[in-house]
């Protein structure tokens, strides 16, 4: 009998402008778009992945947009509504979280060796790789999970699952972009937020541009054998069939158990990705931009057009489509996903920049070349702080003339506070200077207050590490004496810097 | 500045006895010695504190053992009088002991201090900024200790900045 409709039942969750939230189907979802905040979700990853097959959903009821211009008079019209309900009511069937022929997302006939329940699941990869996938599950007692909340785990699990050995049918693969940072500009609502992200695919591209509801059901017998096949469109991209699943209901109709094993593997490792940043690495080409430690503000030049086309599509696209309605411009871009070092899921990200709206100038591609030099700022004068550590806990530790290994002054330079106090107060600094990128702002002036910020980081960070050691003993104090003289040199450097742009505004506040 | 060496300048003008006395003193604990009372009480006047008055006394003490007749040249602080000891002989023990005086406690300090002068004995000393500084030795902070820190090195390698030039570079 087949149970729970996506397209009508309640679960995406979604926040209206009076901050009220609600959950929907996918039909009441599209429907509504334009009184919809955003899509609201504890866990990043389910809030990408629903923003992912919602888009799909739209390029294949709009069958486009195959151009720009396309686009911009879907972004001027809005979405058509009979279009949405056309093509719901054509795919009904498709959209049973529970049926016999065509279960969403799932693979019909999988009949597995054991069952398993999600608590023994969520054990089982609180360890490894797929531990992000479950840490947002809420298992209620005897174990079952919602039919929502089992269809929203499922594209993120399609989404984000990484190679983990072995499974029933095959080797796991690794789902596609599952490691990158994805961006995603926010619109005034949610219909701007998925025209924003709706980039254009060409008609060749668009007309066998499959999702996974409208292919056939993949063969137990080609899955087992390692099925394998390239993307062939954004909207097959965005509900690609990583794990072969099936899920099982009792009798309240929750989720109990559930079957999953190795899907389809992606053969076009190379195809892009219009949610990704790229960078060119000399070795293996292009590769997506990955979270790390670090945040990801200190690569946000990454997220900004160039001539290099490295930046993600979306942001591309949605500043040709908003370039004449400044007003829709997207105010801010969530970047979201996972983390991982060697093969190991380390944590999800969700960061939220404000867009620089000067993006809607001439000096667009400039501004990409403007960021990076201010971070490349903060990057000089960090090496410099991290050189006065440095030879702060040499000194310390050698007391003047004991040998010290190089291990030992880097392990206490890590637990030093100052390098990571300074990169905390520039990050502050960071949103500000973006927030205040707008399009009469001159790149002179913000660049002239960037520095006096890094100037100022640079000097409280020091100030405070001199601050907890100037009251220890008198080596301390001798260690924190000679090792100032690195600060002291890059602050000149930056005074210096400074200085100039000072006399230049002077000079010109002069003439004006 | 208090104006203790200036009163006790102008006291060794006329009374050829002060240095003596106060030189003597040394062998005691500060402010014990009884017959230096009468140099050094006028100028107290009131003082309750027991770490000002006896630093008043030591620092006193050790300004009579420091004098020479005749000596010129600028009075420079402790701290780059000992740099430039240590440059001149060359040897690496003036800064340990330099090191050893900024960690001194209360009770050690009388101690290293008169060591410190006395190895000194070429340099002019100004020991009014001494009294000054060493009135708070005793601060949370250890201003006193930091700053002859930087002072000592700053001398000792001139291309060493140190924080009070970097606060000079903030200065907006």
């Amino acid at each position: 009998m087949s149970h729970f409709n996506l397209i009508d039942e309640p679960w995406i969750p979604v926040c209206f402008p009076d901050g009220s939230r609600a959950e929907l189907g996918v039909r009441d979802t599209l429907l509504r778009v334009k009184d919809i905040a955003v899509i609201e979700d504890p866990s990043p990853l389910v809030v990408a992945s629903l923003h992912r097959f919602l888009l799909a959903v739209l390029y294949r009821v709009l069958e486009g947009p195959t151009d720009i211009d396309q686009a911009k008079s879907w972004f001027k019209s809005g979405l058509p509504r009979e279009r949405i309900e056309a093509y719901l009511a054509k795919w009904r069937d498709r959209f049973w979280l529970f049926d016999e022929k065509y279960p969403f997302g799932q693979i019909p006939d999988f009949e597995p060796k054991t069952w398993r329940a999600w608590t023994v699941l969520a054990a089982e990869h609180n360890a490894d790789n797929a531990k992000v996938l479950f840490d947002h599950i809420d298992v209620t007692r005897a174990g079952t999970v919602s039919p929502g909340m089992a269809a929203r785990w499922l594209l993120a699990m399609q989404t984000f699952s990484v190679s983990a050995g072995k499974s029933e049918f095959s080797h796991t693969g690794t789902a596609p972009s599952a490691t990158a940072a994805m961006a995603l500009p926010l619109g005034l609502n949610l219909e701007d937020t998925l025209l924003l992200s709706l980039v254009p695919q060409n008609r060749a591209v668009v007309v066998q541009d499959l999702p996974v509801w409208e292919r056939n059901v993949d063969s137990l017998a080609s899955l087992k054998a390692g099925a394998e096949r390239a993307i062939s469109g954004y909207a097959d991209r965005y509900t690609w069939r990583t794990r072969s699943i099936r899920l099982r209901n009792d009798e309240t109709g929750n989720v109990n158990v559930l079957a999953f094993a190795s899907g389809v593997e992606n053969a076009s490792k190379d195809a892009l990705d219009p949610m990704l940043a790229y960078r060119i690495d000399k070795n293996t080409g292009r590769l997506p931009i990955q979270f790390k430690d670090r945040g990801l503000w200190r690569d946000f030049d990454s997220l900004l057009p160039d001539d290099a086309h490295l930046a993600p599509s979306v942001i591309e696209h949605a500043t040709a489509l908003t370039r004449l309605v400044r007003e829709r411009f997207p105010r801010s871009v969530m970047v979201l996903g996972q983390a991982n070092n060697k093969a190991k899921i380390e944590y999800w990200r969700m960061e939220r920049f404000a867009l620089p709206q000067a993006l809607l100038g001439d000096r667009v591609i400039r501004i990409r070349t403007e960021i990076r030099q201010l971070l490349g700022d903060a990057e000089d004068t960090q090496k410099a702080l991290e050189q006065a550590c440095s030879d702060f806990a040499h000194r310390l530790l050698s007391r003047g003339e004991r040998e010290i290994k190089k291990k030992d002054v880097d392990g206490f330079v890590r637990q030093m506070p100052a390098i990571a106090n300074y990169w905390s107060r520039l990050e502050a600094a960071f949103h500000d200077t973006l927030r205040h990128y707008t399009l009469e702002r001159d790149a002179d002036d913000i660049r002239l207050d960037w520095l006096r910020g890094v100037r100022a980081a640079l000097r409280d960070a020091w100030a405070q590490h001199a601050a907890s050691v100037s009251t220890g003993d008198a080596w301390a104090i001798r260690a924190l004496v000679r090792a100032e003289g690195a600060i002291g040199k890059q602050l000149k450097l930056l005074n210096d810097e400074i200085s100039k742009y000072e006399t230049h505004r002077n000079s010109q506040e002069q003439t004006a | 500045m208090s104006g203790l060496i200036a009163w006790l300048e102008k006291l060794n003008e006329s009374d050829s006895k002060v240095r003596a006395i106060l030189r003597r003193s040394l062998a005691f604990d500060p402010s014990q010695y009884v017959p230096a009372f009468p140099y050094i009480e006028p100028f107290l006047q009131g003082e309750q504190s027991r770490w000002r008055r006896d630093t008043h006394y030591l620092v006193a003490a050790l300004w009579a053992a420091h004098w020479r007749e005749g000596r010129t040249g600028t009075a420079h602080t402790l701290a780059r009088a000992c740099a430039a000891h240590q440059l001149d002989s060359g040897s690496a023990s003036t800064e340990r002991r330099f090191i050893s005086l900024l960690d001194a406690d209360r009770e050690q300090l009388p101690h290293r201090l008169r060591q410190m002068a006395s190895l000194l004995g070429e340099q002019p000393i100004d020991f009014e900024v001494l009294l000054n500084d060493l009135l708070y030795w005793n601060s949370e902070s250890k201003r006193t200790q930091n700053g002859w820190a930087r002072d000592f090195y700053r001398t000792l390698s001139p291309s060493t900045q140190t924080q009070s030039d970097i606060a000079t570079e903030t200065a907006e």
